[in-house]
C-alpha cells in the first residue's frame, strides 16, 4: 500500500514538473518549417485530413482577402476552392520557447471565374507546442503589391 | 495463553495498521482531488485575468501609438518583434518605432477584439480604425489584425503583429 502511495505521489510530482517545462526539443524551428512545407503541399492537393492535423481546433485564420475564418471554415474553403499553385518564396522562423513565429512570402497562382490570377502575400503563422506536437494557432496573409 | 494474547494483539495491531494506511490513502486522494480542483479554478481565473491584461496592453498600444510614446511602445514589444503592415511591408521593432515617430496618426480605435489564451501565449484578433493625416488630407483606414503575445521574463510582450485592409 505504502509503495502504491509513493508511486502515485512520484507520478503526480513528475507530471507537475513536466507540465511546467518548456518543449525540450531544441530543433523546434526546423520541425515547424517542415510543417509549413507540408501545409503548402496539403493545401495544393486539397488534403483536408493533413491540414486538419496541422491546425489547432481554435485556429484563428485571416485569408488574403481579409476574411476571418475558423478551422472548419478553412478546411471547407480548401475543399471547395479551385486548383491553386502555392509557392513559398521565402520563410523564416523565430522561436519563443513553446511558440514559434514563421514569416514569409508566398505566391498564389490560379484561375477563378475563368480569369487567371497571380497574388503575392506576406504571411505570419504562430505555432504552439501543445500536447506533444506542434500545431498552428493563428495564420494571416496580407496582400502585397508587386 | 500468552501466545494467544500476543497473536490477538498482533492481529489488532495489523488491523489498526491497515486501517491507518487506508485512511492515509483516502486523505491523500482527497488532498490530490482538492489540489486538482484548486488548480483548475485557478487556471480559469488566470485565463480570465490574462485576457483582461492583454486587452489592456492592446489599448495601451493604441494610446502610445497615437501619442508617439516610443518608450511605452518599446516596453510592449519583444526585441524580436515581426510587424507586417497593412500593405504587406515587413518591419523589425526598430523600423516600426521609427515609422510611428514619423507618421501622423491622430487616433486608433479598436472596434472588435477577441483574445485566446494558450498558457504562455495569447492570440488577439480584431478590427481597428485609424484616423491620420497624409499629405495634409485626413485619411481613415480600417483593417483586421492578429497580434501574438508571449509571457516572457514575467511580462507579456508582443512578438508578432500583422494587419490587412478590410473592405467596408
Amino acid at each position: 500500500m505504502r509503495r502504491a502511495i509513493c508511486i502515485t505521489l512520484l507520478v503526480c510530482l513528475g507530471t507537475w514538473v513536466l507540465a511546467g517545462q518548456e518543449n525540450p526539443d531544441g530543433d523546434a524551428k526546423s520541425k515547424v518549417m517542415a510543417l509549413e512545407r507540408l501545409w503548402g503541399e496539403a493545401a495544393q492537393m486539397r488534403d483536408t485530413n493533413a491540414l486538419g492535423s496541422i491546425f489547432d481546433d481554435s485556429l484563428t485564420y485571416v485569408h488574403i482577402d481579409g476574411r476571418l475564418m475558423t478551422r472548419s471554415e478553412v478546411l471547407q474553403d480548401t475543399k471547395a476552392a479551385s486548383p491553386v499553385e502555392i509557392v513559398v518564396e521565402s520563410a523564416a522562423a523565430r522561436s519563443h520557447g513553446n511558440t514559434v513565429i514563421v514569416t514569409g512570402v508566398m505566391r498564389l497562382k490560379g484561375v477563378e471565374h475563368r480569369k487567371p490570377y497571380l497574388l503575392y502575400g506576406r504571411f505570419v503563422d504562430t505555432w504552439l507546442y501543445k500536447e506533444g506536437r506542434w500545431v498552428c494557432i493563428s495564420s494571416m496573409t496580407t496582400h502585397m503589391m508587386r | 495463553m500468552n501466545e494467544c494474547l500476543t497473536a490477538s494483539v498482533k492481529a489488532a495491531w495489523d488491523r489498526d495498521k491497515a486501517d491507518m494506511t487506508a485512511r492515509v490513502a483516502k486523505f491523500l486522494c482527497v488532498m490530490m482531488l482538492g489540489a486538482a480542483a484548486v488548480h483548475l479554478v485557478g487556471q480559469s481565473a488566470d485565463t480570465s485575468a490574462t485576457r483582461s491584461r492583454i486587452l489592456a496592453l492592446e489599448h495601451a498600444w493604441n494610446q502610445a501609438e497615437a501619442f508617439k510614446d516610443l518608450k511605452a511602445l518599446d516596453a510592449l514589444f519583444d526585441n524580436g518583434l515581426v510587424y507586417v503592415d497593412a500593405d504587406g511591408t515587413l518591419m523589425t521593432k526598430a523600423e516600426f518605432l521609427s515609422q510611428v515617430k514619423s507618421e501622423h496618426v491622430q487616433q486608433i480605435i479598436t472596434e472588435l477584439m477577441t483574445v485566446q489564451v494558450f498558457d504562455n501565449t495569447a492570440i488577439v484578433n480584431g478590427i481597428y480604425r485609424s484616423a491620420e493625416f497624409k499629405n495634409g488630407k485626413p485619411l481613415t483606414r480600417r483593417g483586421r489584425f492578429i497580434d501574438t503575445w508571449v509571457y516572457k521574463n514575467s511580462t507579456w510582450v508582443c512578438v508578432a503583429a500583422q494587419a490587412t485592409p478590410v473592405v467596408r
